[in-house]
């Protein structure tokens, strides 16, 4: 049992933590929805217009409206992508870390529990 | 194939099995402590050492936790499989190769370990022991069962071989198994169609979970404060329970849906009857939305409109509602209307209003989408009420699913149903409800109607389960018909009908024969099921017995003489007189569609039905071609419960004098029936649709003596209350049944002689006090009343 689960360990299962990098990444752009954040990062904030009037003045008012809900929508919209991607990158980074330190785990297991008890 | 346990996939399915889910619990548990206890005594200098061997402990926890997350617990089949081994399914294999020696027998307690096997097992009520102590005990054996097992794998397209297809290969790869399943009234093929029911559950537990989109998708779109209020979100509600299970009956049409919608047509209308499965459709493409594979409706909202909710307001403010509410739904812009039950909407009578003046120009400029369900007569009122308003919506037709799907539709919503009452709901229950709907819900379409009987079998559930006898309670308790097979007594009176019938009636024993001879191949579940249990046509003389049968039957058969329909058809002579009897909303007396939807299991006595207007003897061929009517408002009638009786003097005059000339009925049977048809009395092909045309012959003398005494059964029966009774000498039944017959009546006039010459003289003794309780009246010639 030991021996296939170090042959696992650094056969696919190292593999898997490789593939993990991505999976982490899609999961967290995902939940995100990062393309639909892109698509519609400068569209008024939940649609909110005003239907211009026919007055100058009227059209003037709208028009500053619905630059506001735009603004709105972009600064919300920005400051979520920003986090996502942050997190996009601690995923990243994160997979990447695991995957590289993956085949030292069994040896750094067994060299702390000697280092503790070697002292 | 072979199995090999020395393959690696089977190495690892029993390392897999090593791990318990309570080893891994240990394990998971194990390792967290130790790991953060670890970290936290390993920063203080003095206990570092002890730290550093906890967290090494844990990290050689962790190995084997992360070895059967990631690599045991899913272990696919192998594909191309060239063994056994590589198609099993994991936990199977385990199970299958820790076994000593493979034979049917132990594979079966193999395979019933597995989750695939119970739900055959449970959900076909089979007994286990039984199965068991019936499979052979000689590894050679195997080789039949896999090769069952595996064929119905492949007819799946499943390259996988799991519990539940050892089991039907078990079982049906064993002869004495399949005894037992006969015996339990069940099939092969009952076996192979559960075992395709645990795959697709099978199928949907192993599929990855569906992404319906992150936090930015609903950022895009607009708020919809009055829709959320008016309205129920059929994608969020599906998105709450991570997806939905079922079998789609209609792919074809749902992709029609969507093209259309996609493309810019501003509405659909789903056309077809109710229970067809419109509502079904609706949430199949709120799923297939919310997955997103349609670029053009990607994310887009399903939201089903409440008429009731919306109808709470009234005036001005309902179309003030109205219109915030098609004003949001263009608004929001990812938004799908779904008026179910659309003709709600587009109505002018109560529950319902009409909004078509604000939802043409909605569907004219293509603002908001629309899904609406018609029924094809909704349809057909809509396109001939409001022409413009129909034009915008692309029609999709909606037909029932094949009885196959219709049977996988059913046993799906099983599962659901299941869930919601935490019930089993057995195969039987769902093939039997299939059945009784078919039969006893011709208002519904299939699936619905199948579904619908499901629910309504619940409350019976015996124990925990849903069986066929549930839905047989349900079907009795609520069309109040027997569809259970006949118990002992009710047998003996099916097989006795006759005598029972004969206690009410006298002579007439062809008719009474083929009578009963119907019912009971109505009740023995031998004739079909699509017509009515019996149609007979009687001809004879007035005053003979025929509508007297009509009563026994009611009486014996429905329980009751009150279960007859009786229309006099000389009522029925005008053109316009089809519409009355088709009514849907006017007098129930008159209307034969009302007075069989109000009593189902009746006998339909139609009195002289030659005197009825021809277009209503058409209408007499499809009800007895297919068992049901057609109202004025579309919506069908069944007459598949109902005895159909068509009475006819035709040709009397002639069955009188052949029978006076000492002819016997049957030698000029045929005859009779040429003639009447030759003469046009009947169209031949009225004639032919119904089971039987009985003729009646007169009755003789004798025999109105049994009809008199019959009656004079009935008179003790009233007088039994006070302790009295009557009886007749011969002289005075004689003079009874003179004036009881009649030439031309025959037998009619008896019941008024009864009363006027018997009753009449009884009272009169009552009165005067010479008939004491416990008094037996003797009756002789002189003391009867005068007629």
């Amino acid at each position: 049992m030991l021996f296939e689960l170090v042959v696992w360990w650094y056969g696919s299962g190292w593999v898997g933590a490789w593939k993990d990098c991505f999976s982490w990444v899609k999961k967290v752009q995902r939940f995100f929805s990062i393309d639909v954040l892109l698509g519609s990062l400068f569209a008024p904030w939940k649609r909110i217009v005003s239907i211009p009037g026919r007055s100058l003045d009227e059209k003037f008012r709208a028009a500053i409206d619905n630059l506001v809900s735009r603004v709105i929508g972009f600064c919300v919209r920005f400051l979520v992508l920003i986090v996502a991607v942050i997190m996009v990158t601690v995923a990243g980074v994160a997979g990447i870390v695991m995957a590289i330190i993956w085949p030292l785990v069994p040896f750094l297991a067994i060299a702390l529990i000697v280092v503790g008890f070697m002292g | 194939m072979n199995l090999n346990a020395a393959s690696h996939r089977s190495k690892k399915a029993k390392m897999a099995s090593r791990f318990s889910s309570k080893l891994q619990r240990s394990l998971l548990v194990f390792m967290i402590l130790l790991g953060s206890v670890g970290v936290v005594i390993a920063v203080p200098q003095t206990s570092r050492r002890f730290g550093y061997i906890l967290v090494g402990l844990a990290l050689l926890a962790m190995m084997p936790v992360l070895w059967h997350k990631r690599d045991l617990k899913n272990l696919p089949p192998r594909s191309p499989a060239k063994s056994l081994d590589d198609m099993l399914e994991a936990g199977l294999l385990a199970a299958v190769i820790k076994t000593k020696t493979l034979t049917p027998q132990s594979a079966w307690e193999a395979a019933t370990r597995q989750w695939q096997a119970r739900f055959l097992i449970n959900h076909l009520l089979l007994n286990e022991q039984e199965i068991r102590s019936r499979l052979s005990d000689k590894a050679t054996d195997m080789t039949s069962v896999w090769q069952a097992a595996t064929a119905l794998a492949f007819k799946d397209n499943s390259d996988q071989l799991d519990g539940a297809a050892l089991a039907a290969g078990l079982i049906t790869g064993s002869k004495d198994a399949k005894q037992y399943l006969a015996s339990v009234n069940l099939k092969e093929e009952d076996v192979i169609e559960t075992y395709h029911w645990s795959k697709r559950l099978s199928d949907f537990f192993d599929q990855p979970k569906p992404y319906f989109g992150g936090i930015g998708r609903d950022w895009a779109a607009g708020f919809t404060p009055t829709l959320d209020q008016f309205g129920a979100n059929i994608s969020r509600e599906i998105e709450a329970g991570g997806g939905h299970f079922h079998t789609l009956a209609h792919a074809d049409i749902l992709d029609g849906v969507v093209h259309n919608l996609g493309q810019g047509s501003g509405g659909v209308a789903l056309v077809g009857p109710l229970g067809v499965g419109k509502t079904g459709l609706a949430f199949a493409l709120a799923q297939r939305l919310l997955e997103g594979r349609d670029e053009a409706l990607r994310y887009y909202q399903l939201i089903s409109l409440d008429a009731s909710s919306i109808l709470s307001a009234s005036g001005r403010e309902l179309e003030r509602i109205i219109l915030t509410l098609f004003g949001e739904a263009a608004h929001a812009g990812n938004i799908i209307i779904f008026l179910d039950e659309a003709s709600l909407f587009f109505g002018k009578g109560a529950g319902a209003f009409d909004m078509s003046q604000i939802l043409l120009p909605v569907l004219q400029n293509r603002s908001v989408k629309i899904i609406g369900a018609f029924t094809p007569n909704d349809w057909q009122r809509l396109r001939a009420e409001n022409e413009s308003l129909a034009g915008q919506l692309a029609v999709v037709n909606i037909t029932e699913p094949d009885p196959a799907v219709t049977l996988k539709i059913a046993q799906d919503a099983a599962l659901t149903l299941e869930a919601k009452s935490n019930l089993l709901v057995s195969y039987q229950a769902v093939t039997e409800a299939y059945r009784l709907s078919g039969q006893f819900s011709a208002e519904l379409a299939y699936p619905g109607k199948a579904i619908a009987m499901l629910e309504q079998a619940v409350p019976y559930a015996e124990g925990k389960i849903v069986t066929a006898g549930s839905v047989q309670s349900a079907v009795e308790k609520t069309k109040g018909v027997k569809v259970a097979k006949a118990e002992a007594a009710e047998a003996d009176v099916l097989l006795h009908l006759e005598d029972k019938i004969h206690q009410r009636m006298i002579n007439q024993e062809p008719a009474v024969d083929v009578v009963a001879a119907a019912l009971r191949r109505g009740r023995a579940g031998v004739s079909s099921p699509n017509r009515p249990t019996g149609s007979f046509l009687f001809l004879g003389p007035t005053g003979v017995g025929k509508t007297e049968l009509a009563r026994s039957l009611a009486a014996t058969y429905y329980g009751n003489e009150r279960q007859m329909i009786r229309l006099d058809m000389t009522e029925y002579q005008q053109e316009a007189d089809v519409s009355r009897l088709l009514d849907a909303g006017g007098e129930i007396e008159k209307s034969l569609i009302l007075s069989i939807r109000q009593q189902p299991f009746s006998v339909v006595l139609l009195d002289e039905v030659e005197k009825s207007h021809p277009n209503i003897l058409n209408l007499l061929l499809q009800l007895l071609d297919e068992g049901q009517l057609t109202d004025q408002t579309g919506k069908p009638a069944s007459f598949r419960n109902a005895i159909i009786i068509a009475t006819s003097n035709a040709g009397s005059a002639e069955i009188t004098g052949r029978v006076a000339a000492g002819d016997a009925l049957q030698n000029f049977e045929r005859p009779l029936i040429d003639k009447l048809i030759s003469q046009g009395v009947f169209k031949a092909e009225l004639v032919n649709r119904f089971d039987e045309v009985v003729l009646f012959r007169p009755l003789t003398e004798k025999e109105l003596a049994q009809v008199a005494l019959l009656m004079l059964g009935e008179v003790n029966k009233t007088l039994g209350s006070q302790n009295v009774s009557v009886k007749l000498t011969e002289q005075a039944l004689i003079a009874v049944v003179k004036a009881g017959y009649d030439p031309q009546f025959g037998a009619r006039p008896m019941r008024r002689v009864i009363q006027r010459m018997v009753e009449d003289a009884i009272a009169t003794k009552i009165l005067g006090g010479q008939a004491k309780p416990g008094t037996v009246i003797t009756l002789d010639e002189k003391d009867l009343a005068k007629e």
